[in-house]
């Protein structure tokens, strides 16, 4: 549905460094029907290429389409695209209703038709009986279901959604994802969601577009990306993870044996072959184990107690190996390991499958 | 990382230069217009008087166009300076009296209750709508020697004779301040309504007793308004001539009234230009200081 | 918010009882029966109903809302245009224009209002136009423009940029998103800058001043003569009315900032409803007035206080002409005016010396004497003098001289010349007119010289005689000195021997004074311009001015001497023995008429500027 093709995008004002590309060379397609998440840090990039999509921006090279057309060099109002600000963007001057019709009322579509759906937009998003409302008297949630009506009343092919609820509570910013993710199973429509939270990305997305310094990381499903980072980037940003960064010491029988920072050699699995001498792993706090002795199958190295963090839902404990790098291990609540300073030698364990070689 | 941009050609469409055109046509329409009027008239009428500032005065009284610096020499006579530091010496001083007498106001009113705000706001507001010229004439018939305060205080038998308080400098000086006052009192309520309260309050949490806190938090954070006000009761000021032609009784002659005499009476356009030259220069020293001072433009919205 | 102490309450209510107590007794005072303002005698409304049937007010109140209301209608579209570019685009050079569109908003008035009086005059001649209302909106909209442009762009400071992405987003092109959403959310702005550009256009005085023309009074300067004269209480009717329509529009302004959605777009309506009600009642009011509509204008540029309304009134109704009447204090001003080219005047009246520079400059047409037969009641002795042999440019109006008036009841000793004027008992005490040639002069008549002396010495003499004499002067007026004398500001004045005649009228203490060092006469004449449209219309007042019965209202009202000899059959007995008004012919024969003096007139300004600071 959304092709980006090299798209690269340098800003030429005064306020930025004309020799740095926000967006570097990126090419992406979005599938009909998808909710993509574009994810990454402050500055990554992602709001600059979503802004390339609705055609706030023009693209310095490359070329985006959208259903197979070739759109790049079209004003906003001539794309089927529809976006969903951060900040609303509600006509301060206009009520609800004339809000939501706004888009119909361009297109001159009959008032009767207008009325029926916009009618049918307030209750799609829960907020029948508001038309006449002006948007200062609305709450940021309501605003924001105001916002999203006014732009699939349209039938965009494409929805775009800068960040939309980086401005709500907690409570509010998880019960409006659910909503979010239910609208865009109802109506079908591609959905390209920009954040920087992580969570919010791996709850709603069918895929994951991460993003760094202006270029793509890794795209997949939130499963892929979280158990299959593939650099060091991703590993860190998604989630918690523990990073190695190791010297290949052989092979032995599709295994390899490494040494890890504080010297210990250690066994990782790996389907493809690592061509340097160098290698780069990560494993999951929850995929390890502390054991007195290893199991046969498992991997592990030897490490000292640190200290606990009760994070409620889970408990994470603390290891150092002997060069003071620490390791994060996992558990959820009510299996505690019960260690303390006392407890000597300990052995750090997972399931080799559970170790991701990363790029990077 | 890799920050370096491939060299494509960019693709066909034109889309570096459609975004330009376009931005320079909006540009253009938007502001050209603005730029001919001012250019016509604005620039070009003080360009002109520039030209005559330098220019000579015929016999008769019309323009010779030959190069002469004597109306700036001429400017510089003993007699002339006396006038203009007069001028400046009064403008400074109703200046300072607005920000006197303005600074409490403005700021008690910003420290109202909401409910009342913006009733004494409008007060101040109003005046500042209203004719200046009635509100002269309004203190004319009140400090005339048969004017109405003398009359009342006479037929009260609190003085004998009727007490001289039109057309003297006081009375001048009356006039410049009731007519600049909103002037002053407008970006001081807007500076000070923006001050954050709760800074005084830790002041005084560290020590600081209401004096100090004054003296080293309110004032220097209030500092742009301060010089907005000065600058807008200072400057005009300098060219209200009908004050002192009215209230002075025509006895003090400020730049302003020496200025329209020039264009006049006199009938001495290039010495007239000069002396406004001269004006302007002084404005734009003191708009100068004001800046570095930490005035900036933005703040003179007194709306 | 902490609570205001006492303190501050007391002194906030003192500063706006400052600020209002003289408006208030204003609006008060014009419903006082009396004609002073001083003494509350009763309730009346004659000052309202005498304003409402003044022409020149009424004409010059459509003169200003005319204006006003262009120039802030051209204002606010230039403004906001240039407004939204300055927010929208970057682009070198915007540094400069922001710069140039703050200077009209700090720069002294007076030096904005010479520059465009310069310029006009200049472009004038080749491109053939007139000062008047279309320069007076011009220089309005000049000054005003910044202001919409700054109030417009810090609306625009605060504007939400998505909400113009938001509407491309939805579908608008970028004409469509201007008109729907950027501007009426900005509106707010563009209505305050609209009403402070009316409100400066209306209230402007100083730049008005320069480039009025010879139709275009404005209000403000009609308040600006009227206050100058500052006798009758129509000033506080006039002044009244214009507080009680800025008083709605500042209330109707406020609501609007401050209603809900559904009451502003009742407000709007109602704000609109009531400019609108303003402009046409004032429409009609004037064009009731005015009654038909007049075939012809004339222009007529005179003295102050020299020729009664009832005299123009009764012109215009006979021969259906509308007199458009302009006054100045002084030939020099008069002279300054026609320079600059206000010469769309028809008829001027210009003192004999005045006439002379006039006629070398080339300014006068030469004037048919057969067209008005009235010219035979003109006295000869007035006539071919020395400054226009054979009037072929001028044609005599009134004569007179200055003199000294004395309050006898507050003056205890015997005033016989100029000399007495020093006496220290006069300490700020005596007004006089404020003319340097009249001035200067008589203090060289003072001192034995000529009233025309230009010697250096001399005149350095004159001048210290009249920095010794400042002490005891109290204002200089040559408006409306009278006034003073009446109400008893001065005891002594040396003034025109009219305004000692009126004012001896009103203050029966007043005696007047022929100085016995001698007396300066001046002779005032009706000139016409080249460039005069009227000049048929010209012709027909002179002539009508000349008819001894009008002549005779004339000198009632203003008592000059009257050259009219059909009118002093008519006059009565006690003017015309009224030394005042007739000086003694011994007087006559021995006084001085002011003489042209060129360049010399440099000499006479520095002391004139030195003696007034």
């Amino acid at each position: 549905m959304v092709k980006l093709d090299h798209v690269v995008k340098v800003f030429d004002d005064a306020d930025h460094d004309q020799n740095h590309a926000a967006v570097n060379d990126i090419s992406l397609e979005i599938m009909e029907g998808e909710f993509l998440t574009i994810l990454g840090p402050s500055g990554c990039g992602k709001t600059t290429t979503l802004r390339m999509i609705a055609g706030f921006e023009r693209c310095t090279q490359g070329y985006i389409y959208i259903d197979g057309e070739d759109v790049s060099s079209k004003a906003p109002y001539e794309r089927k695209v529809n976006t969903v600000f951060q900040s609303y963007a509600l006509f301060p001057h206009m009520s609800i209703y004339d809000n939501i019709a706004f888009g119909l009322n361009l297109k001159k579509v009959p008032k009767a038709e207008v009325d029926k759906r916009v009618k049918e937009m307030l209750k799609m998003v829960q907020l029948e009986g508001m038309e006449k409302r002006m948007p200062e008297q609305l709450s940021g949630g309501q605003k924001q279901r105001v916002a999203i009506a006014r732009a699939i009343i349209n039938k965009p092919k494409v929805l775009l959604l800068d960040e939309p609820l980086g401005a709500l509570d907690q409570k509010l910013r998880k019960q409006m994802q659910v909503e979010l993710k239910h609208l865009q199973q109802q109506l079908g429509i591609t959905f390209i969601f920009v954040t920087h939270d992580q969570e919010e990305a791996l709850t709603m997305s069918n895929r994951i577009c991460i993003m760094n310094n202006g270029k793509i990381e890794q795209v997949g499903t939130p499963d892929e990306i979280y158990e299959r980072p593939a650099t060091k980037f991703v590993a860190d940003f998604i989630g918690e993870t523990n990073i190695f960064d190791a010297k290949i010491k052989g092979y032995e029988s599709g295994q390899v044996k490494v040494t890890i920072e504080d010297g210990q050699d250690v066994i990782l699995n790996s389907s493809t072959p690592i061509d340097k001498d160098t290698v780069c792993f990560a494993i999951r706090p929850e995929r390890l184990k502390i054991k007195p002795a290893p199991a046969a199958r498992d991997s592990y190295f030897k490490a000292k107690y640190k200290e606990k963090i009760y994070i409620g839902s889970s408990i994470k404990t603390i290891v150092t190996l002997a060069n003071g790098k620490p390791v994060t291990i996992s558990t959820p609540a009510g299996e505690d390991y019960n260690l303390s300073d006392s407890s000597g030698e300990l052995y750090i364990t997972w399931n080799p499958e559970n170790a991701v070689v990363i790029r990077e | 990382m890799n920050t370096e941009v491939k060299n494509m050609e960019p693709p066909p469409g034109k889309k570096g230069k459609l975004n330009f055109s376009r931005r320079l046509s909006g540009g253009l329409i938007t502001l050209a217009p603005i730029s001919l009027w001012m250019l016509a008239f604005f620039i070009v009428p003080i360009i002109i008087i520039v030209v005559v500032s330098f220019s000579k005065r015929t016999i008769v009284g019309t323009i010779d166009y030959s190069f002469t610096l004597s109306n700036y020499g001429r400017a510089f006579d003993l007699n002339y300076l006396k006038i203009l530091g007069n001028s400046l010496w009064i403008s400074l001083l109703t200046t300072l009296l607005c920000l006197v007498f303005g600074y409490p106001f403005a700021y008690f009113i910003a420290r109202a209750s909401k409910k009342y705000r913006s009733i004494l706001l409008m007060l101040i507001i109003l005046p500042f709508w209203t004719n200046s010229l009635i509100r002269t004439y309004a203190w004319m018939i009140l400090l005339r020697t048969e004017g109405i305060i003398n009359t009342y205080l006479m037929n009260w038998n609190i003085i004998k004779e009727p007490i001289q308080m039109l057309y003297t400098e006081g009375a001048v000086l009356v006039g410049m301040l009731y007519t600049m006052f909103p002037f002053m009192v407008l970006p001081l309520y807007s500076t000070i309504e923006k001050l954050d309260f709760s800074l005084l309050e830790a002041a005084a949490d560290l020590g600081a007793n209401p004096r100090k806190t004054f003296l080293k938090v309110t004032l220097p954070l209030t500092k742009s308004g301060i010089l907005s006000g000065c600058l807008l009761v200072f400057v005009p000021t300098l060219g209200l001539f009908f004050i002192p032609d009215l209230m002075g009784g025509s006895k003090i002659t400020l730049i302003s009234n020496l200025i329209k005499n020039q264009f006049l009476q006199s009938r001495n356009w290039p010495f007239g230009s000069a002396m406004s030259i001269i004006v302007m220069l002084l404005m734009f020293i003191l708009i100068k200081i004001f800046t570095r001072l930490g005035g900036s433009k933005d703040k003179l919205e007194v709306m | 918010m902490k609570k205001n102490s006492k303190f501050s309450i007391v002194y906030n209510f003192i500063v706006y009882l400052f600020l209002y107590a003289p408006i208030l007794i204003l609006v008060l005072f014009s419903f006082n029966e009396s004609k002073l303002n001083a003494v509350w005698t009763g309730f009346s409304l004659k000052w309202y109903k005498s304003l409402f049937a003044n022409e020149s007010i009424l004409t010059a109140l459509k003169n200003t809302l005319i204006i006003a209301v262009t120039s802030t209608i051209l204002s606010v579209m230039l403004g906001t245009v240039t407004a939204v570019g300055m927010y929208r685009y970057k682009f070198r050079g915007k540094g400069l224009l922001d710069a140039i569109l703050f200077i009209p908003i700090v720069i002294p008035e007076i030096v904005m209002g010479i520059a465009m009086l310069s310029f006009f005059s200049m472009v004038q001649d080749t491109l053939n136009f007139e000062m008047g209302l279309i320069t007076l909106i011009i220089a309005h909209v000049t000054f005003s423009v910044s202001y919409v442009v700054t109030v417009v762009r810090s609306r625009l400071d605060g504007f939400d940029k998505h909400l113009e992405e938001a509407a491309m987003d939805l579908g608008a092109t970028p004409l469509q998103t201007f008109f729907k959403v950027t501007l009426p959310v900005i509106m707010p702005g563009i209505v305050s800058g609209g009403l402070l550009a009316f409100t400066l256009s209306l209230d402007d005085v100083i730049i008005s001043f320069f480039v009025a023309g010879a139709e275009s009074t404005t209000l403000p300067l009609k308040v600006l003569s009227m206050v100058k004269f500052g006798v009758t209480p129509e000033i506080n009717a006039l002044s009244t009315i214009m507080l009680l329509i800025t008083v709605i529009m500042v209330v109707l302004m406020e609501l609007l900032n401050k209603a809900s959605a559904n009451k502003k777009r009742v407000l709007r309506f109602a704000s609109i409803f009531l400019v609108a009600i303003i402009a046409v009642s004032s429409g009609i009011a004037t064009l009731a007035h005015i009654g038909q509509k007049p075939k012809e204008e004339l222009n007529i540029f005179n003295w102050s206080e020299y020729l009664p309304q009832s005299v123009i009134d009764k012109f215009e109704e006979e021969y259906n002409i509308k007199v458009n009447y302009s006054t100045f204090s002084s030939n020099e001003e008069m002279l300054a005016k026609l320079q600059a080219g206000a010469n769309n005047y028809d008829l001027v009246v210009a003192s004999d010396y005045m006439v002379e520079t006039l006629i070398k400059q080339d300014i006068l047409q030469e004037i048919n004497k057969d067209n008005i037969p009235n010219i035979k009641y003109m006295d000869p002795a007035v006539m071919d003098l020395s400054f226009d042999p054979g009037n072929k440019f001028s044609i005599p109006y009134m004569w007179g001289d200055a003199a000294i008036a004395v309050d006898t009841s507050k003056v205890d000793f015997e005033i016989t010349g100029y000399k007495d004027l020093w006496n220290p008992k006069l300490a700020n005490s005596i007004v006089v007119l404020d003319d340097q040639r009249a001035i200067i002069g008589m203090a060289l008549k003072k001192l034995g010289y000529s009233i025309n002396e230009t010697d250096p010495k001399a005149l350095a003499k004159a001048e210290q005689e009249l920095l010794d004499l400042q002490k005891n002067i109290k204002a200089y007026d040559s408006d409306s000195p009278k006034t003073l004398l009446i109400n008893g500001e001065a005891s002594v004045g040396f003034v025109w021997g009219a305004e000692v005649s009126l004012a001896m009228r009103e203050n029966k203490n007043l005696k007047c004074v022929i100085p016995e060092e001698g007396i300066f006469i001046q002779q005032d004449n009706f000139v016409i311009p080249k460039k005069a449209k009227n000049v048929k219309g010209a012709e027909l007042f002179m002539d009508f001015i000349m008819r001894p019965e009008i002549s005779v209202e004339i000198s009632n009202e203003f008592p000059y001497a009257n050259p009219n000899t059909g009118a002093w059959e008519i006059m009565d007995e006690s003017i015309l023995n009224d030394i005042a008004v007739y000086p003694p012919t011994e007087a006559v024969e021995t006084g001085e008429h002011l003489k042209d003096i060129g360049n010399n007139i440099d000499l006479f300004d520095k002391i004139w500027s030195n003696i007034k600071k």
